[in-house]
């Protein structure tokens, strides 16, 4: 929740979707619409289900957090479009396409395009100092030092509730964009938070320092509680 | 595998008795050594909330840890209770106490 949602509008994001581009993520569209179309979707949600109401089942099998920056060895991953807009689907069709032609595990697919409720949020007013050395230009996982901004109890404060907004204009027109781009081969839906990730340890770590507060969880337990309580309040 | 590519002789810390779900940290400052438990209970799935249904406590935690010279004190921390261990081909050794979430032992060396 420390930066804009992904799913924010940026200026200029959505234009006049350019007919190569539309042309493409039919395609792209199409190979997911035949994926779905697979029995082996239901049983695989079968399997999730046992395991998520606590059923005696085998267990389902996911993979993720992919290197993708590794993975594009024949090209199946270069995206094609020019409108950002665009390339924001056609990067998430490409991936699920791979993933279900590679490794499904126990992945189910289903014919449609989400378009994702335009939320930002204003983070919690701090955000990590950090020196970043990568070994990899296209590779998101990177190796940080962080420069400690929380020490004494006084700076527990410089964490403050995010304002969450909707854009509910930039929604509808992405909304619009997806049903226009994919008719007649995949219906279209809006969505909230389908999933909402909020890892507080790793949060706090790049404010206090990684190694810094696991002594202070020896050393001054309450004051990692009081900070660690203050985010998880906000 | 873990055997082959790592043997157990040439790591720092061993652990018996402890299930997968249970992760260790551990730090050093001058002449003291700290491990921390966690008994991660909760499922690492990407999509959806991580599911943390049972926090079921972890007992016969056996460890060793291999330090450079005979330990002068090993407490559970931040209590400071006394723990008791042997000292052996260069690894003190002692019973963790039943870990229910997150358990911390400072190992003090002669300094």
């Amino acid at each position: 929740m420390t930066a804009p949602s992904r799913n924010a509008r940026k200026d200029g994001e959505m234009g006049a979707i350019p007919s190569k581009d539309r042309e493409i993520l039919r395609g792209l569209g199409r190979q997911l619409a035949e994926a779905a179309a697979d029995p082996v979707n239901e049983e695989r949600r079968r399997v999730c289900q046992r395991v998520d109401t606590r059923q005696k089942s085998r267990p389902s099998i996911t993979i993720f957090q992919e290197p993708w920056n590794e993975l594009n060895a024949n090209g199946e991953l270069d995206l094609h479009c020019a409108d950002p807009f665009c390339r924001g689907i056609e990067q998430e069709l490409r991936r699920t396409l791979y993933k279900w032609r590679h490794y499904p595990g126990d992945m189910s697919v289903m014919a449609e395009s989400v378009q994702p409720y335009c939320i930002t949020n204003t983070g919690f007013g701090i955000d990590e100092d950090v020196e970043v050395a990568r070994t990899d230009p296209d590779n998101d996982v990177v190796s940080r030092h962080f420069h400690i901004q929380i020490k004494e109890e006084r700076d527990i404060a410089k964490i403050k509730v995010p304002v969450v907004s909707h854009d509910a204009a930039a929604t509808e027109e992405g909304f619009q964009k997806r049903a226009e781009i994919f008719a007649g081969i995949l219906s279209a839906r809006k969505a909230g938070v389908g999933s909402f990730w909020f890892a507080s340890w790793d949060f706090l770590v790049r404010l206090t320092g990684v190694e810094e507060v696991l002594f202070d969880l020896v050393e001054r337990p309450d004051y990692v509680h009081r900070a660690m309580s203050h985010l998880v309040d906000c | 595998m873990l055997e082959q590519v790592f043997p157990a002789a040439s790591r720092t810390i061993l652990l018996e008795g402890a299930p997968a779900q249970v992760e260790m940290f551990y730090n050093q400052r001058d002449h003291e050594r700290f491990l921390h438990l966690i008994n991660y209970a909760g499922d690492k799935r990407e999509t959806g909330p991580p599911q943390v249904q049972d926090l079921t406590t972890v007992h016969g935690i056996q460890v060793q840890v291999r330090v450079e010279s005979p330990p002068v004190r090993v407490t559970a921390v931040p209590e400071g209770r006394d723990v008791p261990f042997t000292y052996r081909d260069q690894r003190v050794r002692f019973a963790a106490e039943p870990l229910a979430l997150h358990s911390v032992y400072r190992i003090e060396l002669q300094p």
